[in-house]
């Protein structure tokens, strides 16, 4: 069997301002909402700041899914991690209480995690005569401690990795995860990312407030929003989940990322590299899910990018960071999820936020929900530093 | 793509220390047994347990924080890089990567930027440095001009075995024809002060596996090593210092800063390391420990030892902890771990553990105590873990 369709994703769960669980995520996207949601970033007793506008999060309807047992005295990232990994599995139709806890890894993509403790950790330690550093919330401040006590809360003890790459972090994640399922050495990989802004960053997001909400791909586009959110995808070998006809495979034909000197050809290259690795013309893709956030110039060179490769082809583009707002790290795993519960569906989504298409945009992003026949769909998604990613996902 | 199963090779290594800014003076200084512990002289200390570290002396006084960590990864990633002479041999940008482990990054200029006035501000320098967690790898990247696979591995004080193993399985799969591996990290104040609420620093010096053990010293560096495939290396007639042998990463999950009382993750790791090389326990002839110097630790990973190799006390593989001398350097210690693991196959020599006076009974190991010992030695394991249950290991051969 060839490397690239023995793995497939088999779960998605997502915890997102549309709500908590992939239904209510799928179902946001198909209605084309934009902007629920505001959380005030200026609460922060340390960080005073003007009121700042984010996508927030529901985070007291993720509590409810957690299961009594789990951990207690962790942060919101910790919880988030646990709960949109039970989702995944949940939508999956599987517990993994068949396979031994060595062969079940966890791959976590991260960027803000921790920043927050950190940030306190330190003012308590440092700054505050009569602070003081805790104990509990120490180990908050690694970027790794989402991915910890994940693997704690769910009895993973295979691989457990956090990759720091930014945007592109969550196919670096799906990559590892897809090696190590190939390799044989495990059985279930939970690739994984939270977002959850850190009130640190308050006074940084006044100087580079954008529109809000964001219009991905518009002519009036001015900026991203950035977004809570968590998202999990359960990866298998394909034909392990294929043996239960009542799970949902969707493989993953090829996840690459690339880094260049001009964004542009970053983009570019990523795009026809996940097409060749994936053995795919541009006719065999019905939908592109974009990385568009809003930015002038990150969206430009997406677009630009997707008119190159799939101009002769052009499939459905659906950019949903206009409705869940700009996740840095587990952006590109929500774009992956809302690829594999449209194309269970066969139906793509709007791009929230999107009015009036950039005339310089050769490209068609979908205004309203479309439906499309059977087929592949690509992922692209892409760092300002010069970093982009493309995952294509089966039949 | 079908799987290949490629030989991995080391060409070249760098490292920025506490004993030493180049592989040279550091080996020197490594054998000798030279105490890298100082008081700490960057940090106000006051209220805190330990005022103790293995510093890197004399940063650029007018680098902020978060710059030297950079700076130094930038300099032992150009060190390997010159050694294994990669940028001459005409290799295609894109197809040469960089994978850096790390505990805080560049994120310490945060602690600048809180308690300076306008500090947390969106264009400054400072921003940059602690908003983006990936900018060591990228940045140390665009220096070398290369485009291949980037990425940071944040498994706590595993990064830079995970950071090794990343790069190998990237050559293995043919992501990359090379790759730039390894760790970086500085002392910062907000990792002493959570050391400190753990009541786990030594205020002595670290002595791992002793009786007397009090805890562990925190301390900096980085260190880098080229790797690429055998077939590869060959071709252009670069130099070998070691192989790659195998690699495993698992995870504890049992408690997120304390390792399995008994071991087993560590256990589990080694094994499979040991299995992914394909070699048995007896194969092995040095034991390269993440020995912290704290109780917990070292007793835990001593039972790991003894449950995989089996035959305890003197006689048994020989263990050695560099932390002894460097501290816990954090991403960047099992990188700089992995550079002496193969100096000591090339040279026939394993370093000793200093400050080791008693032996813990709990911890019964042959550590190589107080003096250098020279070896015969075909194959050596390292040991990382960290934070979170993280564990790597990382078999190499001469």
């Amino acid at each position: 069997m060839d490397r690239a369709s023995d793995v497939a994703i088999t779960g998605v769960g997502v915890v997102s301002s549309y709500g908590v669980g992939a239904s209510p995520f799928q179902r946001g996207l198909l209605h084309g909402q934009a902007g629920p949601r505001l959380r005030d970033l200026s609460s922060s007793p340390i960080f005073a700041a003007d009121n700042e506008q984010i996508f927030g999060l529901g985070c007291l309807e993720a509590e409810a899914l957690l299961p009594r047992t789990s951990l207690t005295g962790v942060g919101w990232e910790a919880k988030l991690a646990e709960a949109v990994a039970l989702l995944a599995l949940i939508d999956a139709g599987t517990n993994l209480e068949h396979l031994l806890p060595e062969r079940i890894g966890i791959a976590v993509s991260a960027h803000y995690s921790g920043l927050q403790d950190y940030a306190e950790q330190f003012q308590a330690g440092a700054c505050d005569p009569d602070g003081m550093v805790s104990a509990t919330r120490g180990p908050r401040i690694g970027f790794n401690a989402t991915a910890g006590y994940a693997g704690i809360a769910l009895k993973a003890e295979g691989p457990n990795v956090t990759l720091l790459n930014g945007s592109v972090g969550g196919i670096d994640a799906l990559i590892y995860a897809r090696n190590a399922l190939s390799g044989g050495g495990v059985d279930a990989m939970i690739v994984c990312a939270v977002d959850v802004v850190p009130a640190v960053l308050a006074p940084v997001l006044q100087e580079r407030r954008g529109t809000f909400p964001p219009r991905p791909f518009d002519t009036r586009r001015n900026g991203p929003t950035l977004g809570d959110g968590a998202c999990a995808l359960l990866l298998e070998r394909a034909v392990d989940a294929s043996n239960d006809r009542r799970r949902r495979v969707v493989p993953i034909r090829s996840a690459v990322t690339i880094m260049a000197d001009d964004l542009q050809d970053a983009c570019t290259e990523a795009l026809r590299g996940s097409l060749s690795e994936a053995a795919c013309t541009p006719g065999d893709i019905r939908a592109c899910f974009a990385g568009g956030n809003g930015s002038r110039a990150g969206d430009h060179a997406e677009a630009t990018a997707i008119s190159r490769v799939l101009a002769d082809e052009p499939p459905a583009i659906c950019a949903i960071r206009g409705g869940i707002g700009h996740w840095p790290a587990a952006g590109s795993l929500a774009q992956i999820g809302a690829g594999v519960l449209s194309m269970r569906k066969l139906r793509i989504p709007p791009t929230p936020g999107l009015r009036t298409l950039d005339p310089e945009f050769q490209i068609r992003v979908n205004s309203e929900a479309t439906f499309v026949r059977r087929g592949a769909a690509i992922v692209s998604c892409w760092d300002a530093d010069g970093l982009a990613g493309a995952v294509v996902l089966g039949p | 793509m079908p799987r290949r199963t490629h030989e991995i090779v080391v060409t070249g290594i760098g490292v920025v220390t506490p004993l030493g800014n180049t592989v040279d003076t550091f080996w020197s200084n490594v054998l000798e047994g030279a105490e890298g512990l100082r008081g700490l002289s960057r940090f106000d200390v006051g209220g805190l347990s330990s005022a103790v570290g293995a510093e890197i002396s004399s940063p650029n006084p007018g680098e902020p924080k978060g710059r030297h960590g950079l700076e130094w990864a930038l300099g032992a990633a150009t060190q390997a890089v010159s050694d294994a002479s990669l940028l001459q041999c005409g290799i295609d940008p894109r197809l040469l990567g960089c994978a850096l482990g790390t505990v805080t990054g560049t994120r310490p200029a945060l602690e600048d930027a809180i308690t300076a006035s306008g500090g947390l501000a969106s264009d400054c320098e400072a921003t940059r440095m602690w908003e983006n967690p990936a900018l060591a790898s990228r940045t140390v990247a665009r220096q070398l001009g290369a485009l291949g696979p980037n990425c940071t591995l944040a498994t706590a004080c595993a990064g830079g075995n995970s950071a090794i193993a990343y790069g190998a399985e990237a050559l293995r799969t043919g992501r990359a024809d090379a790759m730039v591996v390894g760790g970086f990290d500085e002392i910062s104040l907000a990792s002493l002060l959570v050391f400190d609420s753990f009541r786990a620093l030594t205020n002595d010096c670290v002595r791992p596996f002793d009786l007397n053990r009090r805890g562990l010293a925190l301390g900096e560096g980085a260190a880098a090593l080229a790797i690429e495939r055998r077939e590869d290396a060959n071709a252009r007639r670069a130099p070998v210092l070691g192989t790659i042998l195998g690699w495993a990463n698992v995870c504890d999950s049992h408690h997120i800063t304390a390792p399995h009382p008994q071991g087993d993750g560590a256990a589990r790791g080694m094994r499979l390391a040991l299995a992914n090389a394909g070699i048995d326990p007896s194969d092995v002839d040095h034991i390269s420990a993440h020995g912290t110097g704290t109780i917990a630790n070292d007793r835990a990973e001593a039972r790991a030892i003894q449950a995989v190799f089996g035959d305890i006390g003197e006689g048994s593989v020989p263990v050695t902890a560099l932390k002894s001398m460097i501290g816990h350097a954090q991403g960047a210690a099992s990188a700089i771990e992995a550079v002496a693991c193969l100096l000591a196959l090339r040279d026939g020599v394993i370093p000793p553990t200093i400050n080791h006076d008693t032996q813990d009974p709990e911890c019964a190991l042959d550590v190589v105590r107080c003096s250098r010992r020279p070896s015969r030695m075909r194959v050596a394991l390292s040991n990382a873990f960290g934070f979170g249950g993280n564990i790597e290991c990382v078999l190499f051969a001469s």
